[in-house]
């Protein structure tokens, strides 16, 4: 056997004749091709706005590495993705097989041979082909024999894709061709390194008695077959489902080079002719190449929160309503027919769907093809408070109360400064001689429950020797709930006036004990022109304890567990502060299932925290999520955003469970610091 | 109904939701607090607006006050409002001297069908200018109108009564006092707020009227806020069972049972 | 100190009978006119003047007023004032007093500008000092208090529930002035066309009950205040509700307790899951005890209350109703 490679190929083109024929009909298949690719693309292009050219192309392409190559998001599924892989690296292979053939037969390289043609054209194809098959086996049984919820198309009274059971059909098809084909061969012309190939070789033992004349044509038959299904998959393949192969790598590489999710684009109000997203046409290029992206994979939905708990938005199904309307009306509306078109907002997409979102970004970062639902949510919900006028009341009195008082807490009936009588805080504009300017944000101003949180961190802060100023009346609200509720033009009202408010004051740093206004001011206001050194209470903490100057001795605290909050985890990609300290405290700490960059929403983003979300039967969202930590035996559930506090405490009041706490980070960590400043070196008491 | 001109009375007052404190100095209470629309009086924008939308009218807005309150007299124009106007005088806290500038202002600019505002200012709550401009114009009024209706002859006005609500047939021109049960004000689509961004703000300029006649004078003696510090005996012990046992006594003990 | 000086007070009596703010009207304007060293007449609104005369007179009032047309049911704003502008020639009060309700809004600014006279609405109090009136207000829902004095001719409106009312005294009588009718009211402005009375009475009911059920945000549902009910009923108490229970659909709008809804001052008022804004405290305030239910230990209506308990409704309550049953059984 191991006789060297000498001589080692095999045979092409074996009894077919008429080879002409192929570049017909590859040039046929290619042409289908073409104009399907073109009458996809050209709607990107010719409907879609356009953006800065695309920047950065090594972080771009590291990106299409990790997520295509290495299927990086695939394989937070242990089956399927395993399964997508070995589909994918098995397709890729094959096809680098049939280049090979192609090299070495029509451009005459002789390559197909030696310890080449026997450990790849041979081995390693063979076991291709055998994954393919498996892979393609098992995607058909989760489909339709275990009926996984996740990939089982919901959309009320649309039709299941049939490019769905045809893409694996056809790939099977294609593979149970090349292996009969193999066997065939091998059947009729003996081959000394036949177990290089050993699947082909096993079958061709089946057929191994068959007359030469019956092989001969069979093989031809088979061949041809394969031939016109190989092209005809070619073909077809910018029609169904299959574009996404090419699709989805260009949406890795077109797609938000950061790793941190993309900031809302700013408005020109100055310039506008339309506010957010009403037509197809107001999206860009890249928004519409991510709708061609979608394989309805159906991960975006099972992370979805507002899917969850039953409310009437799936990212998957919003991505597939809008690829639908862009594939039906989108060559009439590039032909100049405005009016071709129903409502995008209202009708295609509901109203309730775009108000059921809240901004938790876990569709983005489930997205294996990296398509952004959330953004074109918010958009879209521009549309809908700035235009059209039509979004829920309680958000609107939220939104009058924000233009009217600087802060969206209609009722709350009190000022900025009552939770820290006592407290002698000086304000930043009349002196600089503080270390950290706290921003107290609007919902511990005015929120019984997070005043005490704002309380919790000024002692810690003061016993760790940093003197904290505040802005007092003068602090206006980050304006995060005007731009996630769409009112983009009180936000940039907001933003701007704070810009220029903070830069008066100049602080040298800013800590802030809510993720929303760490986002705005720390990111977001990047775009008036802000930037300003913003770090969440958590990381402060963590470098004092670090640094020995918050001391801190770990007390026999009970178990906890952490609610990563959407903005401090995977806006701002912050998930080991809080661990540390709650480990310094020394409790013990348990992990719920969805944590870090999988956090479950508590329901309060996305203007949520003024919305009264109930459903008869149903469980809401910071139900499900204080369940959740209540399931894991913890009687703490730590949390480090005021929204996350007031919905999760609402949650756990909701589940009933009378053994479960919330509270945050710093309260907890105060416990210890409280134990360690009592530790008596004298003996007063 | 016929309607060409209809007016609204507008005032902006200190953030009724604040916290007041009276200024040393001059004794004004709530300077340091944003200053905002009187709520009631955003009503009767709604329901001058609404009245446009059915009549094709004109609608002024008329308010008294700083030239702080252009920002919220160009909202009403995006709501719907024709015409701002602002007659620049310090009238806080003087609801008569209000009044008195208002139907000055009215008279002088003539042939109002209907007059609105809301049923008080927010901060005042006298309730007094309505009636009074009303009045100083010969114009009929009503106050409280919770529904109002375009009918042939002019407006079916629904008003409370003890223990239910009255309905009216109310001929122009008249004046109506509305409250917050007449309408929800509509939110402004940003769109409008961008064409009137620039849109100009009248001032009128007015003679100071003459003093008041009659022998009866009213003044202001004094103004405070009131510190709610109360004394409430917490009840009860660590558990739910403990505090319903002493709450239960302490309430048997107040309805004699 | 004119002798004959006269306080008129104007009472809306379209129930029949002289109601709870009747009363708080006649006990001011009667301690207006002991200092003022005068007397007090009655008018009532809605009602013949000899059904109310025993009740006013018991009341405090020293004169009934008696002028054809004033109990023509219904509101006729033109004709009223003009009733009581022909009353006001006869007997030339000094001080008329109105209750700060939907009838005295209306017809106080009426009266008041065609005398020339000086106004002060939305009166917790009246007192006299040297012959000229301090009348106490409130701005702002109560945040801001003031005294107004009014020397000369005063028309006052009073909140519901700010004056304490003394007991009847039956032996008291009073004469009745016939006034004649005034003529026709000119103009045809404002034309009444009906009367909706609401079935229930929830509003008399809760003006003159002696206890009051309040359930307010954090009671969460409607299904909540049936939960509310039964423990009124215990109590026999009427059940209210705050403006933002009433807003969500909870309990009906003439449950409504607070400054835009009825104002009351039971002996025993209890809010549970109530925060304690001014707004909903200005209609209770006057309650002889407050007492609090609420999870909050900071929530602003402890300030008001003599008892608080710092508890979740949803356990408080039912422990409550097992421990009201105990004795009772």
């Amino acid at each position: 056997m191991l006789n060297g490679a000498q001589g080692a190929t095999r045979i092409v083109y074996w009894h077919i004749s008429h080879t002409w024929l192929i570049y017909l009909l590859t040039a046929v298949s290619l042409a289908v091709f073409a104009y399907g690719l073109y009458r996809r693309s050209r709607l990107w292009w010719s409907l879609g706005q356009s953006t800065p050219p695309l920047d950065q192309p090594w972080v771009r392409l590291r990106k299409v590495w990790n997520q295509v190559i290495c299927h990086e998001r695939f394989f937070r599924d242990g089956v399927a993705g395993w399964m997508h892989a070995a589909i994918m690296w098995s397709v890729l292979l094959l096809l680098l097989g049939t280049t090979v053939v192609m090299v070495h037969a029509d451009l005459g390289i002789p390559i197909m041979q030696g310890w080449f043609y026997l450990i790849f054209q041979k081995l390693a194809l063979n076991f291709a082909g055998m994954f393919l098959a498996l892979a393609c086996a098992v995607a058909l049984a989760r489909r339709y024999v275990f009926r996984v919820a996740r990939v089982q198309p919901n959309r009320p009274g649309v039709a299941a894709d049939a490019s769905d059971a045809l893409s694996l059909l056809f790939l099977l098809l294609l593979v149970s061709q090349g292996f009969a084909l193999q066997a065939i061969r091998l059947a009729a012309n003996p081959d000394p390194y036949a177990l290089w190939s050993p699947f082909g070789h096993i079958l061709s033992l089946v057929i191994a008695g068959a007359p030469e004349s019956a092989l001969v044509l069979s093989y031809q038959i088979v061949w041809w077959f394969h031939l016109v299904t190989a092209l005809g998959w070619i073909a077809w393949l910018p029609y169904g489902k299959m574009l996404h192969v090419l699709t989805g790598p260009i949406n890795v590489y077109a797609g938000n080079p950061a790793a941190l999710p993309r900031v809302p684009q700013a408005l020109d109000f100055d310039n506008i002719e339309h506010l957010g997203v009403s037509r197809i046409s107001h999206f860009t290029w890249k928004d519409l190449l991510d709708l061609d992206a979608c394989t309805a994979c159906g991960r975006c939905q099972e992370a979805c929160p507002a899917y969850a708990w039953g409310a009437p938005l799936s990212p998957r199904n919003l991505i597939l309503d809008l690829r639908d309307h862009l594939r039906t009306h989108g060559p009439a509306l590039a032909a100049g027919r405005v009016d071709a078109a129903p409502k995008l907002v209202g009708e295609t997409i509901a109203d309730a769907a775009l108000w059921a979102c809240t901004s938790c970004g876990a569709c983005v970062e489930e997205c294996p093809v990296h398509i952004e639902p959330l953004p074109k949510i918010t958009h879209m919900r521009r549309h809908l408070a700035m235009e059209e006028v039509r979004l829920p009341q309680t958000l609107q009195d939220a939104l009058k109360s924000l233009e009217d008082r600087a802060h969206p807490y209609k009722g709350a009936n009190g000022d900025r400064t009552e939770w820290s009588k006592g407290l002698d805080l000086p304000l930043a504009g009349d002196t600089e001689n503080y270390d950290v300017l706290y921003w107290v944000g609007c919902t511990a101003s005015f929120d019984a429950r997070s005043q005490k949180v704002a309380r919790s961190l000024i002692e810690l802060l003061r016993l760790a020797n940093v003197s904290v100023a505040v802005l007092g009346d003068a602090e206006p609200c980050c304006g995060d709930p005007a731009r996630r509720m769409g009112h983009e033009f009180l936000y940039d009202q907001l933003a701007r006036s704070n810009v220029e408010l903070l830069q008066s004051v100049k602080p040298k740093r800013i800590v802030t004990a809510c993720p929303h206004c760490l986002n705005a001011l720390g990111n977001e206001y990047r775009q008036f022109g802000g930037d300003f050194d913003v770090v969440h209470h958590t990381q402060l903490l963590d470098e004092l304890v670090e640094r020995g100057e918050l001391k801190i001795t770990a007390a026999d605290l009970a178990k906890v567990t952490y609610h990563d909050p959407c903005y401090l985890g995977r806006y701002a990609n912050q998930y080991g502060a809080p661990r540390r300290l709650i480990d310094a405290a020394g409790a013990p700490r348990v992990e719920m299932a969805r944590s870090r960059s999988k956090s479950f929403c508590c329901g309060g983003g996305g203007g949520h925290a003024w919305m009264a979300d109930t459903a008869p039967g149903r469980k809401c969202i910071n139900e499900i999520r204080a369940r959740e930590a209540g399931a894991t035996g913890a009687a703490t559930l730590a949390v480090s955003c005021p929204f996350c506090m007031r919905m999760l405490e609402d949650g756990v009041k909701a589940a009933g469970d009378a053994g479960l706490a919330v509270r945050d980070v710093a309260e907890v960590l105060l416990e210890s610091a409280a134990h360690a400043a009592a530790q008596p070196i004298s003996a007063s008491r | 109904m016929v309607c060409q001109k209809l007016a609204v009375l507008f005032k902006v007052v200190p953030d009724p939701e604040g916290v007041f404190k009276i200024d040393a100095s001059d004794g004004v209470p709530g300077k340091d607090l944003p200053q905002i629309p009187s709520v009631f009086d955003e009503n009767a924008v709604e329901a001058g607006v609404l009245i446009k939308e059915a009549t094709h009218c004109k609608v002024t807005v008329l308010c008294v006050g700083q030239a702080g309150a252009e920002p919220m007299l160009r909202r009403t124009l995006a709501m719907g409002a024709d015409e701002a106007i602002l007659i620049e005088a310090d009238t806080a806290w003087d609801s008569l001297g209000a009044a008195r500038l208002l139907a000055a202002a009215l008279r002088q600019l003539g042939g109002f069908d209907v007059v609105l505002c809301g049923r008080e200012a927010a901060d005042t709550g006298s309730g007094l200018v309505g009636p009074y401009v009303a009045q100083a114009l010969g114009m009929s009024f009503l106050t409280l109108a919770q529904d109002i209706k375009l009918v042939k002859d002019g407006l079916e006005v629904k008003r409370p009564c003890d223990n239910g609500h009255d309905v009216f047939i109310c001929r122009p021109p008249v004046l109506l006092t509305v409250t917050a049960e007449a309408n929800r004000a509509r939110m402004p689509s940003v769109m409008k707020m961008l064409k009137v961004k620039n849109s100009p703000i009248r001032r009128l300029r007015l003679d100071p009227p003459p003093p008041l006649p009659g022998p009866a004078k009213a003044r202001v003696l004094g103004r405070s806020t009131p510190s709610f510090v109360g004394q409430c005996s917490f009840l009860g012990g660590a558990s739910v069972a403990e505090k319903a046992a002493a709450l239960a006594q302490a309430l048997r003990a107040e309805r004699g049972i | 100190m004119a002798a004959g000086t006269k306080v008129l007070v104007v009472s809306d009596a379209n129930r029949g009978s002289l109601t709870g703010a009747g009363r708080e009207l006649l006990a001011l304007a009667r301690a207006m006119a002991d200092a003022l060293d005068g007397s007090v007449a009655f008018l009532a609104l809605g009602a013949a003047a000899a059904k109310l005369a025993p009740e006013a007179a018991a009341a405090g009032a020293d004169e009934i007023v008696d002028v054809p047309g004033a109990d023509r049911p219904g509101y006729h704003p033109e004709l009223f004032a003009a009733l009581i502008l022909a009353a006001c020639r006869e007997l030339t009060p000094r001080v008329i007093v109105f209750s700060h309700a939907p009838l005295g809004l209306d017809l106080a600014p009426r009266v008041a500008f065609a005398l020339g006279a000086r106004w002060a609405t939305n009166c917790v109090g009246v007192t006299v000092e040297a012959g000229v009136l301090r009348c106490q207000r409130h701005e702002v829902a109560g945040k801001v208090q003031l005294v107004e004095s009014i020397d000369g001719l005063a028309v006052v409106t009073l909140r519901p529930k700010s004056v304490d009312v003394p007991a009847l005294q039956p032996e008291r009588r009073a004469a009745t002035v016939v006034i004649a009718a005034p003529e026709a009211a000119a103009g045809e402005g404002i034309t009444f066309v009906e009367r909706h009375q609401d079935e229930g009475g929830a509003v008399a009911e809760l003006e003159q009950a002696e206890a009051i059920v309040t359930g307010g945000l954090g009671m969460g549902s409607a299904a909540a205040f049936d939960k509310l009910q039964a423990l009124a009923r215990a109590l026999g108490a009427s059940l209210a509700g705050s403006k933002q229970a009433v807003d969500r659909g909870w309990i009906s709008a003439d449950r409504q307790v607070g400054i835009t809804g009825t104002t009351v001052a039971p002996k025993l008022y209890l809010a549970v899951a109530v925060s304690g804004a001014l707004q909903h405290m200005a209609g209770c305030q006057k309650s002889k005890v407050i007492v609090a239910i609420n999870k909050d230990p900071e929530a602003p209506i402890f300030r008001f209350a003599r008892y608080g308990v710092v508890a979740n409704w949803e356990e408080m309550v039912p422990a409550l109703l097992a421990q009201l049953a105990q004795t009772d059984s």
